[in-house]
């Protein structure tokens, strides 16, 4: 491997910047957090001045953890207030699901014509403030547990002041098995066509000689041991 | 009240994955420079190592919760990101010259036999050379900067965390190969083209300030989403957006003039002092001489039994002992809970313990470390003591002597687990205790050595071929030693330790067949040159050495059937418990009229355990044959690739009894509490269990990552196995072909039995 910035020819090029760039690219794949914003603002309101805006991501989901936030500040544009009380009340509107059998368990969690259909209940959630740096939000991951047509109360409470918002929330589906786990279904796909590519390089035009990309098959051969053995 | 500062710093404490990616790159590239450093100190500087790492905590901090959080509502603060990944971060890794301390940082034998060969490609050296054309570098870098900020573009990005991990991407790429070229021709002599960097930096930079003029000019909010965020500091949109452009104007235009301005001073007078002569050599490290502790790459070899505090424990057997002790101890209370407690199994301490809880720690173990289920094994207790009684031993006979009796036996033991459902009921599971402490105490009694062990035990078997993938190894220190070792206490004992139970004679053991990793051997060694030590897992299933006690694997049928067995299990026993198994199975005993579904389980399972791995192994090894003509024993490869396919049935067991645990690891507590009523320590009263500590969208991952793990596992090892058999790559190929579609469709049916609803009964 020739390369100008490891003193090189001036004209020759360095193959490590494609190496570079993936790892640059994996750096950004792996990122679990790069996601902040894509959030949306769902509903805003003014109460005894104060304004409350509900964010969340843009795709709610029935299943899986979803991120609320909610800005509680001043209307008159003071700093956001970090000590309110504040809990979100999701009330089921048109919605139904399969219950879960106690006996079964699974990313579909019920098998059909075993368990009955149920709706599901109404769940309060507590959301804490941000763990961030200024400004700070009320945080609370929220699991739906159907898809169809949410309400959502919002419930501030701050020096014995209580302000309700309310809003409607349109949750999908649940996310089908494949399409959950297809990253992992495709890295070792992946994987393999690397490692493929990688023994055609190996074997084919620029295979080294065959001493060296072969490693001994077997250990060797000590027959003094193996004989010594026998006769123990 | 929490205030601003309370909340302050605490961020820094998220983003942990984003940090362990980049602390990863960090550590890699220390490790290499440290390595170049000492044979190229002026190239290899301090400065360049600052300078790598430098770069790798911006990208964090442009990455982190932190800016990541704030992007959403001040557009502001989304232009400080976008300038940290565009301006900042790539010249500062360029500056570190990371392709060499990257490379040598990897393993060595990452480096040189799995990225290599792609280096040393000629196509990918003229794709690398087209890619780091600076006309191309500089159309790409500003086609992206404009692109992503057509408001329909940026209104995208806000809207859907996709596109904004792809404009991230986006960014970051056109940013290393716009820099590329700028940090290499800035260190090396200028020549009559030097000019040429100036005005690359200059042309960017006039697009970047058209940009930014128009965001801090405009009368108007350009990207709507910030006009409905909610407003902070006082800020109003279009005080956000002005702040926006004079960011990227001021600050952003530094870092295209600074080194336009440095560069342009460098081409007018003298040469960079960073500059090295044309005629520098690559550096050669050392090669380090393998020596009989070391791999192939040189690399020293970990010897867990040399480490200060553990190995000490290990050696004196004492841990082994109490850990045998007080598992029996358990053994002894789930026999009584079995017949004395409760008939639900939820709440019996004979369901819980061995089905939820010690099913799953024992593949763990093999997983993460080797046989340690055999190591404290309880059921050795009993066959001691059979030992230690009067009267005379004789030698296991003669034809028992094989592994056809333990694959019967773990055949039976599969079978009767799904037929008579073992672990729903609390008086077999103690029942089926009681008959293994009586065989063990049994053959023990009659019998010399370790015999139900080697040759009975079905559980033993299920831990022998599982820790053919483990990483851990009992091995010899020093091969030379045992040469010249004329006591031969590993195997024989002596006064101060027994020898190897199961008769196996360390200087030619190879691999975890039939290793308890009791370490009697290890006692009993008097050169101390036992060791334990870590390996590459499935290391023993490429290599065909004779063994000591096994032989050859391809010549021994038996060992080629328990391993079937155990992979083709994996999948039976996880299938049984699926929602349309199980459906399936009811409509068929409907269908023929039966009154019980033992018929049509016993036939499943026939079916799953015998037919179809004999079928699938023989026509895929004979396909195999007859698309590339290769001149080998049928048997030898048919029964090594069966052997190739441990690993994906350990990673089926694994995934499946992580199921097990994840969804009844609670189920600890109702036993607990029931039995703390009982003592009269607890008063009756509702209880709250623990909730899962894993929900099921992350189970399913988990364990679809595991079983990709298996599949590369015995991919990699059935190609080793054709591998070193065949003459070409094409004739591999061909052979592999038919074999690996069977790995991949076992592969996608465990996947289709995790994606379906699974009955767990009573124990949950």
């Amino acid at each position: 491997m020739k390369s100008r910035i490891h003193g090189g020819t001036k004209g020759a090029t360095t193959p490590a910047t494609t190496l570079g760039l993936a790892i640059a690219a994996c750096l950004i794949a792996v990122s679990p957090r790069a996601m902040a914003d894509g959030g949306i603002v769902r509903f805003s309101e003014t109460q005894f001045g104060r304004e409350v805006t509900v964010m969340t991501p843009p795709q709610l989901t029935a299943g899986e953890p979803t991120p609320f936030e909610v800005f509680v500040q001043r209307s008159d544009s003071d700093p956001i207030t970090v000590n309110a009380d504040v809990v979100l009340n999701f009330i089921p509107e048109r919605v139904s699901v399969p219950e879960r059998t106690p006996e079964f368990c699974g990313p579909k969690g019920n098998t059909t014509g075993i368990s009955p259909q149920k709706a599901p209940a109404i769940f309060s959630v507590v959301a804490l403030p941000h763990r961030g740096m200024p400004p700070a939000s009320y945080d609370a991951p929220v699991t739906f547990p159907a898809a169809g047509q949410w309400r959502l109360d919002v419930q501030v409470m701050e020096h014995n002041a209580t302000m309700v918002t309310s809003g409607r929330l349109t949750v999908s589906e649940a996310i089908g098995g494949w399409k959950l786990v297809y990253p992992f279904i495709v890295c070792p796909l992946v994987a393999v066509a690397l490692f493929i590519a990688n023994q055609w390089l190996r074997m084919g035009k620029f295979a080294l000689p065959r001493q060296e990309i072969r490693t001994k098959s077997g250990m060797p051969r000590r027959r003094s041991l193996i004989s010594n053995e026998s006769k123990l | 009240m929490q205030t601003y500062g309370q909340l302050g710093l605490s961020w820094i404490w998220i983003g942990w994955g984003n940090a362990a990616a980049i602390g990863i790159t960090g550590l890699l590239y220390t490790r290499g420079w440290i390595c170049l450093h000492q044979l190229l100190p002026e190239k290899y500087s301090r400065l360049r190592l600052a300078a790598f790492l430098s770069g790798l905590t911006v990208l964090w901090l442009a990455l982190a919760p932190a800016l990541e959080s704030l992007s959403a509502l001040l557009l502001s603060v989304h232009m400080v990101q976008h300038l940290l990944l565009l301006v900042v971060a790539p010249p500062l890794l360029f500056l570190g010259s990371p392709e060499l301390p990257l490379l040598r940082g990897l393993p060595r034998s990452l480096a040189h036999d799995g990225i290599a060969p792609f280096l040393r490609f000629a196509e990918a050296k003229k794709i690398t050379a087209f890619l780091q054309r600076p006309l191309l570098c500089w159309l790409a870098f500003v086609g992206t900067l404009i692109a992503w900020h057509i408001p329909i573009a940026f209104d995208l990005a806000l809207h859907s965390t996709g596109w904004h991990h792809f404009e991230h991407a986006c960014f970051l790429t056109s940013a290393l190969l716009f820099w590329g070229p700028v940090v290499r021709g800035s260190e090396h002599r200028p020549g009559d083209s030097g000019w040429i960097l100036p005005v690359y930096l200059l042309a960017a930079d006039l697009v970047n300030t058209a940009l930014s003029a128009l965001l801090t000019f405009s009368d108007r909010v350009l990207y709507p989403p910030y006009a409905t965020v909610p407003r902070l500091f006082g800020t109003t949109p279009l005080t956000d957006q002005t702040a926006a452009g004079v960011i990227m104007w001021v600050p952003g235009s530094l870092f295209f003039l600074g080194p336009a301005f440095v560069i342009a001073l460098r081409q007018a007078s003298t040469p960079g002092i960073l500059a090295l002569p044309a005629s520098a050599n690559l550096p050669v490290a050392p090669r380090r001489r393998p020596a009989d502790q070391h791999s192939r790459y040189g690399v020293k070899k970990i010897d867990l039994l040399q480490w200060p505090i553990l190995g000490a424990v290990l050696q004196t057997g004492r841990l082994r002992r109490t850990l045998q002790i007080v598992l029996g101890l358990l053994a002894m209370v789930v026999v009584a809970d079995g017949f004395l407690g409760p008939k639900t199994a939820g709440s019996s301490l004979a369901c819980v313990l061995p089905w939820t809880y010690w099913r799953f720690f024992a593949v763990l173990g093999l997983v993460v470390a080797g046989n340690l289920s055999c190591m404290v094994c309880p059921f050795t207790l009993p066959r001691e003591l059979g030992r230690s009684a009067r009267g005379s031993r004789r030698p296991w006979p003669r034809a028992l002597r094989t592994k056809w009796a333990a694959v019967g036996l773990l055949l039976l033991f599969v079978w009767a687990y799904e037929t008579f459902s073992l672990w729903n009921l609390p008086a077999a599971t103690a029942v089926l205790v009681i008959a293994y402490f009586s065989a063990s105490y049994l053959v023990g009694r009659f019998f010399e050595g370790a015999s139900f062990c080697r040759y009975l035990c079905p559980i033993g078997q299920f831990q022998f071929i599982g820790s053919l993938v483990s990483p851990l190894e009992v091995k010899v220190r020093r091969p030379d030693a045992c040469l010249v070792c004329t006591t031969r206490d590993c195997i024989r004992g002596n006064d101060h330790a027994a020898g190897c139970e199961m008769g196996l004679h360390l200087p030619v053991k190879q691999g975890n067949m039939d290793c308890t990793m009791c370490l009697s051997c290890v006692r009993a060694c008097p050169h101390e040159n036992i060791g334990l030590f870590f390996g590459a897992p499935g290391r023993d299933l490429v290599q065909d050495g004779r063994r000591s006690s096994a032989g050859r694997w391809w010549s021994r049928s038996d060992i080629v059937a328990l391993s079937l067995v155990f992979v083709f299990a994996a999948f039976a026993n996880a299938a049984a418990m699926a929602a349309p198994v199980m459906q399936w199975r009811d409509q068929i005993t409907v269908s023929l009229g039966l009154s019980s579904t033992m018929a049509v389980t016993t036939a499943f399972f026939l079916a799953s355990l015998v037919l179809l791995p004999a079928a699938l192994i023989t026509g895929s090894v004979a396909a195999g044959f007859a698309l590339a003509h290769l001149k080998r024993s049928f048997t030898e490869i048919a029964r090594r690739l069966s052997l190739a396919l441990i690993p994906l049935g350990l990673a089926m067991w694994t995934s499946h009894l992580l199921l097990h645990f994840i969804v009844g690891w609670n189920s600890l507590e109702i036993v607990l509490c029931r039995l703390a009523r009982f003592a009269g320590i607890q008063s009756p009263g509702s209880l709250t269990l623990s909730a899962p500590f894993l929900d099921p969208a992350a189970l399913l991952r988990c364990q679809v990552l595991l079983l990709g793990l298996g599949l590369l596992g015995s991919l990699y090892i059935g190609w080793r196995v054709v591998r070193d058999r065949s003459k070409s790559f094409g004739q591999i190929c061909r052979f592999v072909a038919p074999w690996s579609l069977v790995c991949t469709g076992l592969y996608f049916a465990g996947i289709w039995i995790f994606l379906q609803p699974m009955y767990t009964g009573m124990t949950l």
